[in-house]
């Protein structure tokens, strides 16, 4: 008896450690739930939407604050847990965290409404909250741009005006460097109606998007413009066309069957191959250089095409297109083994007018 | 069923059962399956299925006793140990085939797995072994 009390003492002292670590995950996930309570609010909270940024900046201020209180160690476990609000909300409450400046360069002179700094604009959803690093100086990399994107954090400081804020910025900028990319025209994407203002863009590409029988997609801020991005869609990793009817949306890897009998002739473990198609108006057509983390890249990107704003803010669909703007297309191809490396394949396995023409968003000759 | 003949279908039965799964593990790591580490497959592939074999294959080819021709005391143990083999070496094939579904790495799914296999592994060597003692005398 005694034995056996003494084996559950030390057990519970065993399991102290573990306890004390669980600990302030409870208490940063409590944030982040009353983080997500508050995004949930914030499209429909109309007067109190200033209450609400005000409290989600204070939410944020607490978890950076409590994130840097912990060790390095014990910070990198936390943050590798799912997050209880999602990246578009932590996004959210960055920004209504970041103070309010002035602007005096670039496009300010464009826009008519103040101005705001929105630090972190490249930063990964589950980067979101960790003391941003600080900007590698251009002559580390011997004066030159860095060789790879890092796209767990900062890339690109953004000015952004109050009505570029409503919508959450694509991330990162430049994006990473596609699987294939097109410069597009508005006729293009068909339809007759003239393209004077973002809005007739907007309208343009969500026309578009429903041709291809996209379900999803969402809408993001850009320099001097918008991103659209359809959901992400499932390939065979065969042909590189889109699995028919639902599988279509998958983010699960189709597997024809998981019997043993079948696992024990399949020589290499099956892998998930995905598609994201970005359209982007913007007068920054710079694309990046190659993911370094492709896995959360491709977390991220599962996002896109359901999180963003579903249609354009009214007060950027007023805006003029101007002739220093471009519409271009970005593919990204990933392909991700169960529980093998994620990664992105550039250039792609498949021609980027191949991939539209697959995705229903065939262009004219 | 002689002793001899019994010691022979274990034998037989048991290499038979294995190769084929040692061909998968090959063509796997020629596949690329295992990247460019496949140390800890066949660690487990060894820890796995060598010591009962070597148990048979040194029952088999060095204790040939002159009790070998008589007919089996204990035919139940016999049976016993075929059909203990035959879930064992089954549950072997479970595991590999499973392997390329699961979400762990390959070297975590095969640490995973030799937490039970070696405790059936125990078992089926122990009757083996007692089957081989029982035979001899």
């Amino acid at each position: 008896m005694i034995g056996l009390r003494t084996y559950s003492v030390g057990m519970l002292l065993a399991l102290c450690p573990v306890a004390g670590l669980a600990q302030p995950a409870v208490s940063l996930a409590s944030i982040d739930r009353d983080l997500s309570r508050l995004c949930a609010r914030l499209p429909n909270a109309g007067e109190d939407g200033a209450a609400l940024r005000a409290r989600m900046a204070q939410l944020w201020r607490q978890r950076t604050a409590y994130l840097a209180t912990l060790p390095a160690g014990q910070r990198a476990a936390v943050e590798a847990q799912p997050s209880q609000a999602s990246s578009q909300c932590l996004t959210q409450a960055r920004a209504a965290a970041a103070p309010l400046r002035p602007l005096s360069h670039g496009s300010a002179k464009k826009s008519n409404s103040p101005l705001v700094y929105r630090d972190g604009v490249g930063e990964s959803p589950t980067a979101a909250g960790r003391p941003t690093p600080a900007r590698r100086p251009a002559s580390a990399n011997g004066g030159g741009p860095p060789a790879t994107v890092d796209t767990s954090i900062s890339v690109d400081r953004q000015p952004v005006s109050r009505d570029e804020a409503q919508l959450t910025p694509f991330f990162p900028w430049p994006p990473p460097a596609p699987s294939g990319r097109r410069l597009l025209q508005v006729a293009d994407l068909g339809g007759n109606t003239p393209v004077n203002t973002w809005g007739h863009v907007a309208d343009r590409f969500v026309a578009y998007i429903r041709g291809g029988r996209f379900r999803s997609w969402g809408f993001y801020s850009a320099p001097g413009g918008f991103a659209v991005v359809p959901q992400i869609e499932q390939l065979d990793d065969r042909t590189g066309q889109a699995f028919p009817g639902d599988e279509r949306w998958a983010t699960e890897i189709r597997i024809a069957s998981t019997s043993v009998l079948e696992g024990l002739l399949t020589v290499r473990r099956p892998k998930g191959i995905y598609r994201t198609i970005v359209f982007v108006l913007t007068t920054d057509p710079r694309t990046g250089d190659p993911v370094t983390d492709p896995r959360r890249m491709m977390e991220a990107a599962r996002r896109w095409g359901i999180s963003g704003a579903v249609d354009l803010p009214a007060s950027l669909r007023d805006r003029p297109v101007t002739p220093d703007q471009r519409l271009f297309a970005l593919v990204y191809e990933f392909q991700s083994p169960i529980s093998g490396p994620t990664t992105v394949n550039s250039p792609g396995r498949w021609d980027i007018d191949r991939h539209l023409r697959d995705a229903g968003l065939a262009l004219p000759q | 069923m002689t002793v001899h003949k019994a010691k022979t279908w274990l034998f037989i039965g048991w290499a038979c059962a294995v190769a084929p799964l040692m061909i998968i593990l090959v063509m796997r790591q020629l596949g690329g399956e295992y990247g460019n580490d496949a140390q800890d497959v066949w660690n487990w592939f060894s820890q796995f299925v060598l010591p009962t074999l070597t148990l048979l294959i040194g029952a088999f080819t060095v204790s040939a006793a002159p009790a070998d021709h008589k007919p089996l005391d204990h035919p139940m143990l016999f049976w016993i140990a075929a059909v203990l083999s035959l879930f064992y070496i089954g549950l072997l094939y479970v595991v590999v085939g499973k392997q390329v579904f699961t979400t762990l790495t390959y070297q975590e799914y095969f640490k995973q797995t030799a937490l039970f296999l070696s405790l059936i592994q125990a078992v089926v060597i122990g009757v083996v072994g007692k089957f081989f003692i029982e035979s001899g005398r």
